[in-house]
This record gives structure tokens, sequence and C-alpha cells, in this order.
């Protein structure tokens, strides 16, 4: 029996387990702005990052979905977004047709900062105070997308927190819901156990061919993916191999069908267990699954990390026990105890109660510290350079 | 030269600094957030970044590169690395480099505090001890030769070179990012690639042995030179390539489409462009389309004396960096 659920219905269908309200810089230099009007406004968050409206067309699109998906996301009420000029309107556009409320100014429209500043807190108030209105109200589970993610994995990931998750992702999965496994870079060497998993063979190949993709990505830049995976934190916790991480990061997705795959930060159409295709840097693949649509984040560490999102609640699910008493101000469950003997069932129960709980209104760790990692993952970060 | 002298820190290794700030350096984006608040806790300038993790091979070991000389940079007087613990540019490893070059650097690791709650204390402590001890840094006057200036040009411009001369003439030192193959009147006598000063004997743009002769009073060994930086990319990224090779203030000529930035660390003087963009957002820039390379200079010798500049006043965004891959 999976608890009652409670959101906010928003205009485009989908539901909302937040009700921030967003101020989004569309361009680097906003960021300050946008940064000092969410100073003056209590229940606003933001984010900053390096964009400057200039790269390649493949990393243009991609930023205007990460843009798109966190402007009419289900958890933001309402989204003020703060563009350089004009031209970055297009992104308003994209919201409004979601029947979000988002509202555009751009610092050369408020004629410099001081004048955007301003302007922004006054709209985001405005919002703010539109957000109050509604109320939560008894939701399906069918409205949920889970985000799986694991980050810091040490040699327990794979048989403690990851499977124990991936019965929870199985269950929500069995009730109607979504739920995200990413992290291309450490699917490799699982793919075929994925593949078999697939509900039609299209969505088998589509798998296959997202892997073969990444690989030939990596070996076009001369990279060996070994240099890169397990990072260091990985190797001082036991694993040994990128195909060690590989099959116990899959584990995550639990032992059910496979439903999809899309692309980065790519909205997701149809409920069940999804592939996404993200690198494995635990930031870029949050903002991934978040922009999609992931109203909540599921992610294991075996080595302990503080991060969030700024839209989503993250819950962080321990690997080992020692890991929970050394660093349990930045997490928020122990699936060490797995070790100890706790069936796997059990633990997988915990945290589905606690994503639950979590969705309706029980702040995370990350979220009391006010952790709000952002950043954008772009495919061609030499252009225009990579041209000559 | 006819500049008047100002009053400058000096740094153990001869060279001037125009500001004396404590570094937070967060090794990885996922300790930024624990940087910012000690940062914010101690009085110091924290670097807000979103690189560190799952980055392969020379990428890497540019960010590596680029934290580096960023803390090394004159204008630093102390850094606390801030790590996570499990990051590609390992924190613990990236302090150990910097110290190595005669940094005064201190460290904590949020893995290895007890988590972030544990390593904003701990690093708060450390902070504070850096910042005393950044009170007793020596003070005294310079002069315009022992400046390092970097130019920011989206295009290399008339303006821009006859800025460049007249630092030349000053004795100070230039650094160029490179915008484009074609540099025209900004040409350099030198060549340096992104990050690199410092790390190598006798880097172009590295002025710490030529200020440690100028200290021992043979000005003359500190010959005024223009280095072009390569692989520093547009904008932003220049910022950090001009800081990371050591330059005290950075002069900046962003194209008319792209808004002026801050440095954490470097005081940056912009000047503006006669484009719609530019005009409306004319109060972020300290200087218009119609100044010439004596106003530009004149801003230049103020900021170096303690004024600050119009970026000062704003804050710096997010640190732009070059980037040779994608992240994994």
């Amino acid at each position: 029996m999976i608890d009652p659920l409670f959101g906010y219905p928003r205009p485009d269908g989908r539901w909302g387990f937040r009700n921030h309200v967003l101020i989004l810089p569309l361009h680097t230099a906003a960021c300050t702005a946008a940064a000092r009007a969410t100073a003056l406004v209590p229940g606003t968050v933001t984010v900053a990052h390096d964009w400057t409206g200039e790269g390649h067309p493949a990393d243009h699109e991609r930023v205007h979905r990460i843009f798109t998906g966190f402007a009419t996301h289900p958890n933001v009420a309402g989204t003020v977004l703060v563009g350089l000029d004009q031209a970055d309107e297009a992104i308003a556009a994209a919201a409004a047709a979601h029947g979000h409320p988002a509202e555009f100014l751009s610092l050369a429209g408020c004629g410099g900062s001081a004048a955007t500043v301003e302007a922004t807190a006054t709209i985001a108030r405005r919002l703010v105070a539109a957000s109050t209105q509604t109320k939560r109200q008894r939701a399906p589970l069918s409205a949920l997308c889970l985000g799986l993610e694991c980050g810091g994995s040490d040699a327990l990931s794979g048989i403690t927190a990851n499977p124990a998750l991936g019965v929870a992702s199985d269950r929500l999965v069995a009730a109607g819901a979504t739920t995200i496994l990413a992290e291309t870079s450490e699917l490799i060497g699982a793919e075929h156990l994925l593949a078999a998993r697939a509900v039609s063979p299209d969505v088998a190949a589509a798998l296959l061919a997202t892997i073969a993709r990444f690989e030939d990505a990596a070996s076009a830049l001369g990279l060996d993916l070994r240099n890169g995976q397990p990072v260091p934190g990985n190797i001082a916790g036991g694993l040994t191999t990128i195909e060690e991480k590989s099959l116990g990061a899959a584990k995550k997705g639990g032992n059910g069908p496979l439903h999809g795959v899309v692309d980065y930060a790519e909205p997701i159409r149809t409920p069940g267990l999804t592939v996404m295709d993200t690198p494995g840097n635990d930031i870029e693949q949050m903002v991934g699954m978040v922009a999609a649509g992931a109203q909540v984040v599921a992610f294991t560490t075996g080595r302990g990390t503080p991060t969030g999102s700024p839209i989503a609640p993250c819950l962080k699910i321990a690997t080992n026990t020692d890991l929970y008493a050394r660093l349990g101000g930045d997490l928020d469950l122990d699936a060490g105890t797995v070790l100890a003997g706790e069936p796997l069932d059990d633990v997988g129960e915990r945290i589905l109660d606690a994503v639950i709980d979590t969705l309706n209104g029980s702040p995370t760790a990350a979220e009391r510290h006010g952790n709000r990692e952002f950043a954008l993952s772009r495919l061609h970060p030499r252009w225009p350079q990579e041209q000559a | 030269m006819g500049d008047p002298a100002f009053q400058a820190w000096r740094r153990p290794d001869g060279r001037i600094a125009v500001r004396n700030h404590l570094l937070v350096l967060p090794s990885v984006l996922c300790a930024a957030l624990v940087a910012q608040d000690v940062a914010a806790a101690v009085g110091g300038v924290a670097i807000a970044h979103q690189h560190g993790c799952s980055q392969v091979g020379d990428d890497g070991q540019q960010t590596a590169h680029a934290f580096e000389g960023i803390a090394c940079a004159p204008n630093v007087g102390a850094v606390l690395v801030v790590s996570l613990g499990c990051e590609t540019v390992q924190g613990r490893a990236l302090a150990d480099r910097i110290a190595a070059r005669g940094q005064r650097t201190e460290f904590v690791g949020i893995q290895d505090a007890g988590g972030s709650d544990g390593a904003r204390t701990a690093g708060a402590t450390l902070g504070q001890t850096l910042r005393t001890e950044l009170e007793t840094t020596p003070r005294g006057a310079a002069s315009a030769a022992e400046l390092v200036i970097g130019l920011e040009v989206s295009r290399p411009t008339p303006l821009a070179a006859a800025l460049a001369d007249r630092a030349r003439a000053a004795g100070a030192a230039v650094l160029v990012g490179e915008a484009s193959s074609e540099m025209g009147e900004l040409a350099g006598d030198r060549v340096a690639a992104f990050a690199d000063s410092g790390r190598r004997d006798g880097t172009p743009g590295d002025r710490s042995a030529a200020a440690s002769d100028q200290a021992a009073g043979d000005r003359s060994a500190a010959p005024a030179h223009t280095t072009i930086l390569t692989g520093a990319g547009h904008g932003a990224q220049q910022h950090a390539a001009l800081a990371a090779d050591g330059a005290h203030i950075i002069v900046s000529f962003p194209d008319g489409a792209q808004p002026p930035a801050g440095f954490p660390t470097c005081p940056v003087v912009a000047v503006r462009t006669a484009s719609r963009v530019h005009d409306a957002l004319a109060d972020e820039f300290d200087l218009g389309p119609d100044t010439t390379a004596d106003r530009i200079w004149q801003r230049v010798l103020e900021a170096a004396a303690g004024a600050a500049t119009t970026a000062e006043s704003l804050g710096a965004g997010p640190l732009a960096l070059p980037r040779l891959a994608m992240t994994l």
C-alpha cells in the first residue's frame, strides 16, 4: 500500500510537489541581478550558470530544453525570466505555450542591473502571492516522476542502496508512475541487461544506440572512458572498473520493463521506467532529469554529497551505515542496513515511504541546507574553436 | 615614467598586489555552497563555477591548472580550498600544488569533515586564521611598471592596441586574451597557452622572476612585453585566463552584443561600444565609447590605487572556463 500523494495541479495537466517561484537568468550576465532579486523576495529560488548565448546549434537546443524545462516545471508555480535583451524572449514564449505563469524582462530592456533587480522583485512578489492561492490536492501516483541517481558510489552501492531503490522504482512504476534511469557513462557494460527488459525492439535499439553514440563521441575525442570513470572517490570506495560501477548503477532501475529512451532534458510523454541520455556528472544528470519533469530525485551515495536541485527535493540514501553515521547531516536514509540483515524489500519500502513523505512536503537534508546546484551540460564545449 | 606611485601590497615573491583577497576556492561545483558560506562568514571571495568532476584527460588538467593559476595570482593573498572528496579535480592535490607555488593555502574537505556542516565550521576557523594573517601583508609604494594588465578583447581594435602601447610605455606587462587569429596591432612578442603561466620556468606572463629582480633593485630586468594567451576562448573565459596568468587588473572591451562582466579577484575596467545593448547598460561600464587610451590608463591607475571599478561594485557572476571536452 503506497501512502496517498498530495500535490499542486498545474495548467498543463502535470502535478507539482513544491510551489517555488523561479527567477531564471537566461544569460550569465543576468545571474547577479537574479540573485539579488531572489535575496529580496522570500519564496523565490534562482540558478547561476555561464551561458552567453554562444554555442554549437546542438547546445543551443540543449540549453533551450533545460531553460524551458525549468521555467515550466510543475514544482514551479511561476517564473520570472531575466534575459540580456529581447533576443532571449523565445524561452518565454515556450513557457507561455504551457499555460505556465512566466514573465520576461531583460537587462537591456530595464536599462541596467539596478532597474532589473527592482522590476524582477516586483514581478516575483506578485507570483509568490499568486502561488499561495494554490492548495495541495490528492494527486494520482501516475502524476509522479522520480529521478534515480547515484553519486560518489562505492563497492556497496550495487548491493545495498541501488537495488533497494530499484525495489521502490518497480513499485512506483507498477502503480503508474514514471522513473528515470540516467548516467549513460554508467550504463556502459550493463546495456545488454537493460535491452533485454525493453518493452519493444525499438526501445531496445534506442538504448543500444544511445550507449554506442556516447562511446563513439568519447573515442572521437580521443578519450579513454576508463580515465574518467570510476572517479577517484569511487576507487577509494572499492570500485575497480566502469563495468562494475555500471552493473551496480543500473540496479536503481529495478527489474521491471524498460518503457522508453529519451534525450537529455527531453520531456517524458509515457509513464514507466525511462532511460535518459545524460553525463554521469551528478549535477548535469540531475538538471537533465529535473528539466524533463522529475518532481523528486532519489540519490544514493557511498561517499556522501550535499547537493540538491533548486526546484526539486533530492533525497540522499547512504549505501553504508558508517557513512550515514559520519555524514548524517547531509543524508536522509541509511540503506547500509541491508548488510545487517534488513531485507532489500523492506529497505525499498522505507525509501518509497520517504519519497512520498518528501513529495508531500517534508524537507530533505539538501533543502534544509539550501543546496541548489545547477550546471548547463554541453555537447560541444569547444565551440567555435572546434571548427578551426 | 611620469605615472605616480601608488600604495600596494607586496607578496613574498616580490610581486605587487592591488587587492588582498582571501580566496575560497571550491574544487568542484558540489563544494560551491560551502565555499560561498565560508567566504561570507570570514570576508573572503568565493568563486562560483560548474566544473571539477567527470572531466577526462586534458580537460580535467586544464581546469585544475586554471584553478591553480587563479589561486596563485598576485591579488590573492591566501587560499582556502574547499573540496567534496570524490571529485575528479581532487581538492587536496590542488591545494598541495597551490602551496608548492608559494601561496599560503589551507584545505577543508566535506567528506573528511563530517559533512557540509562540519566543513562550514572547520572552513570558517581556517578562513578566520588566514584573514587575520592577511592583515599583516606588507604595504608600500609601487610603480605602474610593476603592473600586469590583462586585456579582454572580443576583436582587436585601435583603442585596445593604443592602451597596450600606453601600458607598455609605463613599463607594465600586458596579457591579451586571444580572440581570433587576426590580432592585428595587438600582436604580442610572446605567446603562452591558457593557464600555463608560472607552471613552467620562463613562461611569458610570469612576472615573479622579473619582480624578484626588481625587488633587488634591477628594474631593467623586467622589460615590458605583450603576451598573447591562446586557447582562452571569449568574454568571461578570457577573464579567467588573464587572472590565472597573473593579471592585476583586467581592461575589458566586450563585443557590442555582450555585456560586461566582473571577476572575483581582479578589478575589471570595462569599456563600452556604441551598440544598442551597451547603450542600455551604460551604467555597468566604467568608460564610454569615445574614451581614449590615456583616460583608460588613468582609470587603471585609480583602480590599482584602490578605487572600486563598476564591476567590483556590482559583484562578479559565475566563473566561465574554456573546456576541451564534454563532461562524462
